[in-house]
């Protein structure tokens, strides 16, 4: 039998989930690295949302909530599963100069997406996750740090190492 | 400042956070070659990272703004509250397909997928899973069976099911019922007793 009340709430807890539903999305494709998982991805934090959907609707600002149960679901049941990066397989002729004989911009034009999508993939998931939230998806650290529940102060170092790493990494350090 | 302070702190200076000396850092570069060049490469790696495409997304091309990624979205939203997709032509409520039988695993997780696809959209749709003894759906435990409320999307949707299969699992059937103003649906697939987890898809009622 439908329930008049249960069904008004599961049209409230979709009105207020629509606004985080991209978000949601994209923070899901850049964790998994394929639409395919994604959509499973939200589809489970969709079933594990059901049972609390007076939770959600009671929300003021679901998106930093609902992001950190995705990230959450992620790590504990889906972080294993991430398919291993692709091998970048390009080939680039070795001329034998030295890193000071390139030109100025070398290192910018080397910089092909395949190339820094790659280097983002052979961070430490840790590092690889923090990059995506922050430098690729825009969070600011203070959302980063209520979505992984680290201190800022423990991202930020994180943050300059993991960007060191990928500088060295792309510059053939 | 020397060479090593400047790398160090390059991180929290561009992120603009406050202590750190802006200006010592600027001169600090503006006076280093190479200090500058990391800058120049530092800047130059946020640049991309700031534009990397999502994967499987062509340069330039953003699917996830255009109608298609809306209504993707929206089924979402929908199968949250739901959880389940089919599709019908409104025919008399006796028809039941099958399923082929899904070989369940000793225990532990197992997923199933069922294809759906509905001529028109529902609103106000009925779903119900009827699961057998030692199966249940991930987030309600103990329930045998789960009913829920939403609508349902024209065309083709895909319901995905994450079980929990237990020790003491012995097979069964798992029955998927949709009721919407035009007629109600079902759909059964057989449980077997198992070590192998299996995934159906492309299964339509």
């Amino acid at each position: 039998m439908r329930n008049p009340v249960r069904s008004l709430q599961a049209k409230r807890f979709e009105r207020a989930i629509a606004p985080s539903m991209d978000h949601l999305r994209r923070l899901a494709i850049r964790l998994t690295g394929s639409t395919a998982d994604a959509e499973d991805l939200l589809q489970d934090l969709m079933l594990r949302l059901h049972p609390r959907m007076d939770e959600v609707v009671a929300l003021e600002k679901p998106r930093p909530w609902l992001s950190r149960v995705l990230y959450r679901l992620f790590v504990d049941e889906w972080r294993r599963r991430r398919s291993a990066p692709e091998i970048d397989a390009s080939v680039e002729p070795d001329d034998g100069a030295g890193d000071e004989a390139l030109p100025e911009d070398a290192f910018e034009r080397g910089l092909t997406r395949a190339r820094l999508q790659n280097a983002l993939d052979r961070l430490p998931a840790f590092q690889r996750e923090l990059v995506i939230m922050h430098d690729v998806e825009g969070y600011t650290l203070v959302e980063v740090a209520e979505i992984t529940d680290t201190p800022t102060g423990t991202l930020k170092s994180r943050l300059h190492r993991a960007r060191a790493t990928m500088r060295a990494d792309l510059a053939g350090e | 400042m020397n060479c090593e302070e400047f790398r160090n702190l390059w991180s929290d200076w561009h992120d603009g956070h406050d202590d750190v000396d802006d200006a010592a850092m600027a001169r600090h570069r503006d006076t280093c070659p190479e200090c500058a060049r990391h800058d120049r490469q530092m800047r130059a790696l946020l640049d991309g990272l700031a534009t990397l495409p999502l994967p499987g997304e062509r340069p330039g091309h953003a699917p996830w703004v255009g109608p298609r990624w809306a209504a993707l979205a929206a089924t979402l939203v929908i199968g949250i509250a739901l959880g389940l997709v089919l599709a019908q032509r409104d025919e008399p409520a006796s028809t039941t397909p099958e399923a082929a039988p899904v070989e369940l695993a000793a225990a532990g997780e197992q997923r199933i997928a069922i294809a759906i696809e509905s001529p028109r959209h529902y609103a106000d749709v009925e779903f119900t899973v009827q699961l057998p003894e030692g199966v249940e759906l991930a987030g309600f435990p103990g329930q045998r069976e789960v009913r829920w409320t939403g609508s349902l999307a024209e065309g083709r949707s895909r319901l995905r099911l994450p079980l929990r299969v237990s020790s003491d699992a012995r097979g069964g059937e798992l029955v998927t019922r949709i009721r919407h103003a035009g007629g109600e649906r079902r759909l059964v697939v057989p449980l077997a007793d198992g070590s192998a987890a299996v995934e159906i898809d492309g299964v339509s009622a």
